[in-house]
């Protein structure tokens, strides 16, 4: 794959797939993996793993995707295809400013803050019926609201603090 | 401001990349990364109503992009104009895409070894809290008795569905919220 092919595929896959990860995923798995079998699935899921496990949005796997097949330049070209089009919120926003006073407006924009509440909350069950299994990784967990809610840390020092735990009760175990 | 007449608050671009390149530090994916703005520019700063956040975020959702990309692309605007918007673009991508290039250089090494699985094991447990206070801080406005409420509930149960599309769920409510909450019963925070 050139890397003109790499920007267009990864360009119109994160337009088709609407900014939802697990279809950009399909896709590329697809067109990657399957078809051309430019990448072996494991360097594909090892890609995938890098996204979840480092800071910042998880579709940043683009970037390892990038890497593996263009290196430096084709992990800054995945990442530039995959913000490109968050400008088009800009047009929406403006039109939207002009119509907020309209009452189904009004109403269409409760409706999808309703509903992105209930999807946060889906997606914290989603990832935490995969992630929590087992004893430490609950008490991680469980630390992490317990410093933010009720020692009223910050999210960084109560996210730090309870992976930093995990980290010494996982060696204890171990040991 | 989204949904309110007062006068748009500014940032100096170091200020605006100080901000995002924090919240680019979260772990936990897109809501990880809106937790840190929502107490940097919400509780800390004071910049932005939770409201305008939540508002930001759900238009976000059904852009044809990543969540936060265009959250980055529409805060970093409201508060620095144009340029603000490749500020809080590149802060926050920076630490998420270091990690994840010096990782992938790493491959050969950590592939088969054990330090992913102690990561998922004390880092995404983290992550997954993160999330949670997330939806609990930017929920506040709807936690009452309220047709919001009943969407909320409504579309968290749709979204748990293995097949379901979030961007299709939220431009539901939308959809439904045109007819069914036009003024009527509306939650306060």
């Amino acid at each position: 794959m050139n890397f003109g092919q790499l920007v267009i595929v990864v360009l119109t896959y994160n337009l088709l797939a609407f900014g939802n990860g697990s279809a950009l995923l399909a896709l590329l798995q697809h067109r990657l993996v399957q078809d051309a079998g430019i990448l072996n699935l494991d360097q594909f899921l090892y890609a995938y793993a890098l996204g979840r496990i480092t800071p910042g949005q998880n579709n940043l796997y683009l970037a390892s995707i990038g890497y593996m097949i263009h290196g430096w330049l084709g992990a800054l070209a995945a990442v530039i295809c995959m913000q490109v089009p968050g400008y088009l919120v800009l047009p929406v926003l403006k039109v939207y400013e002009r119509i907020r006073h309209d009452r189904s407006v009004q109403g269409f924009v409760r409706g999808l803050t309703a509903a992105s509440v209930g999807i946060m909350f889906a997606v914290g069950f989603n990832i935490g019926r995969e992630a929590l299994i087992g004893l430490v990784p609950w008490i991680v967990f469980l630390a992490t609201l317990a410093l933010v809610f009720l020692a009223r840390r910050g999210l960084l020092v109560g996210m730090v603090g309870a992976a930093a735990l995990g980290l010494v009760l996982k060696l204890g175990l171990a040991l | 401001m989204v949904g309110s007449d007062e006068p748009r608050p500014r940032l100096s671009l170091a200020q605006l990349f100080a901000v995002f390149f924090k919240a680019g530090c979260a772990f936990g994916g897109g809501l990880g990364v809106l937790a840190l703005l929502q107490e940097q520019l919400v509780t800390l700063r004071r910049l932005l109503p939770d409201k305008e956040l939540l508002t930001l975020w759900s238009i976000s959702r059904i852009m044809p992009s990543g969540t936060m990309t265009a959250v980055a692309v529409a805060v970093g605007h409201r508060l620095a104009g144009f340029p603000g918007t490749i500020v809080a673009l590149v802060a926050m991508i920076v630490p998420g895409f270091v990690c994840v290039v010096l990782l992938t250089i790493a491959y050969g090494w950590l592939a088969h070894g054990a330090v992913l699985e102690v990561i998922d094991a004390t880092v995404l447990p983290a992550a997954i809290a993160i999330v949670v206070i997330s939806a609990v801080r930017l929920g506040r406005p709807i936690f009452r008795p309220s047709r919001d409420l009943i969407f909320a509930a409504i579309a968290c149960v749709s979204a748990m569905m293995p097949s379901a599309s979030p961007a299709i769920v939220i431009f539901t409510g939308g959809i439904l919220g045109a007819f069914l909450l036009r003024g009527k019963d509306e939650a306060k925070p």
